[in-house]
């Protein structure tokens, strides 16, 4: 997938979206999980675009939009995504309501917000998802979660991150969050990276049942 | 020419700007604006935008829509406002106007009574949307 890459500007930024394409396997993970699927998608804390233009590169061809709260990030989406179909970026909050229902894609999000706004955020998801990706480190004091929140720390004080608190989920407040109407399933996403991160797959049904 | 000139890779349908239907969409919900767009142009519509009825009027006057789109809360000149001014410039009546609206406390019928041909509570189905527009636009 070094075509995504090449497309972002030289430099720190085409090296670090190389890498995260090279070592996260976040994005073939949703990849699979969207194909087939003709629904829009709402990617939700997009930052630079990258599962979008991954998306499209690898010839999914739903709507799909990111939004991100970080105006710098949105304009780097929206310069690489020129000329490609049916995707967008705007500046947006991830708390507002969602108007159509389609799949919902939430990467790295959620630990950015207290409490109630992360219930927010998964209500609105519940109201309008019908199937909803959510990675995000888990807060289970292993040592993984601890080298996760060193690292989101880290990255908070360099500038690159514009986020006023780190408050990773634990894998209950998420679940129970989406309970009764989603079936899911939770799968270990720690690739090449020493990060506590879990991908979890909610999908619409009556049953409501659980794998893991 | 109403023919299907070619297809791109992400399926839409190349028709000419001048046969395509063209959709405002009024909305100050960004996020709604972009899926819309992409969605409608992938569906062969032409999709203009605007964030508020002010905005949607000028869209109008200018661009003649086949069908609207129409959000009831937004900031500055609202849904309502829009509706009642289309009202008083005689101008209701003329284009099918699809409310998508999160607000339906308010009365159906009395939304229905300002001119209003269908009521889509968000959040919507797309392909209902898409079924609705091609239904009511002539």
């Amino acid at each position: 997938m070094s075509g995504v890459a090449q497309k972002y500007p030289r430099g720190f930024l085409r090296s670090y979206v190389r890498a995260k394409l090279a070592t996260d396997p976040v994005y073939d993970a949703a990849f699979e999980c969207l194909r087939g699927s003709e629904l829009p998608v709402l990617d939700i804390g997009c930052g630079v675009g990258i599962l979008g233009m991954y998306l499209r590169e690898r010839g999914f061809t739903a709507p799909i939009v990111g939004i991100d709260h970080d105006a710098r990030k949105i304009r780097v989406a929206q310069r690489v995504a020129i000329g490609v179909e049916a995707l967008s970026f705007v500046v947006s909050d991830a708390r507002r309501p969602i108007s159509v229902r389609g799949n919902i894609v939430l990467l790295d999000v959620l630990h950015y917000f207290a409490n109630e706004d992360q219930k927010a955020i998964l209500r609105n998801a519940a109201e309008a998802g019908v199937m909803i990706l959510i990675r995000d480190a888990i807060r289970d004091g292993s040592l993984r979660y601890r080298l996760t929140y060193a690292q989101e720390a880290f990255a908070r004080i360099g500038g690159w991150l514009k986020a006023e608190q780190l408050n990773f989920p634990t894998r209950e407040s998420i679940a129970q969050s989406l309970n009764g109407d989603f079936e899911h399933e939770v799968r270990p996403m720690f690739g090449r990276s020493p990060f506590n991160n879990y991908l979890f797959v909610f999908r619409r049904s009556s049953a409501g049942t659980t794998k893991e | 020419m109403n023919e299907v000139q070619a297809q791109n890779p992400v399926g839409e349908k190349r028709i000419s700007d001048v046969d395509r239907k063209r959709v405002l969409v009024i909305d100050d919900d960004m996020p709604l604006r972009g899926m819309l767009a992409a969605a409608l142009r992938q569906h062969g519509f032409q999709v203009l935008l605007a964030g508020d009825g002010e905005e949607g009027q000028r869209a109008l006057k200018i661009h003649h829509p086949n069908v609207i789109l129409l959000d009831l809360a937004m900031p500055k000149v609202n849904g309502w406002d829009f509706l009642q001014r289309l009202q008083e410039t005689g101008h209701l009546g003329h284009v099918p106007i699809i409310v998508l609206s999160a607000h339906l406390h308010v009365d159906p019928q009395a939304v229905l009574q300002m001119g209003v041909s269908a009521i889509l509570p968000k959040p919507f189905n797309l392909p209902e949307l898409i079924d609705l527009i091609e239904h009511l636009s002539p």
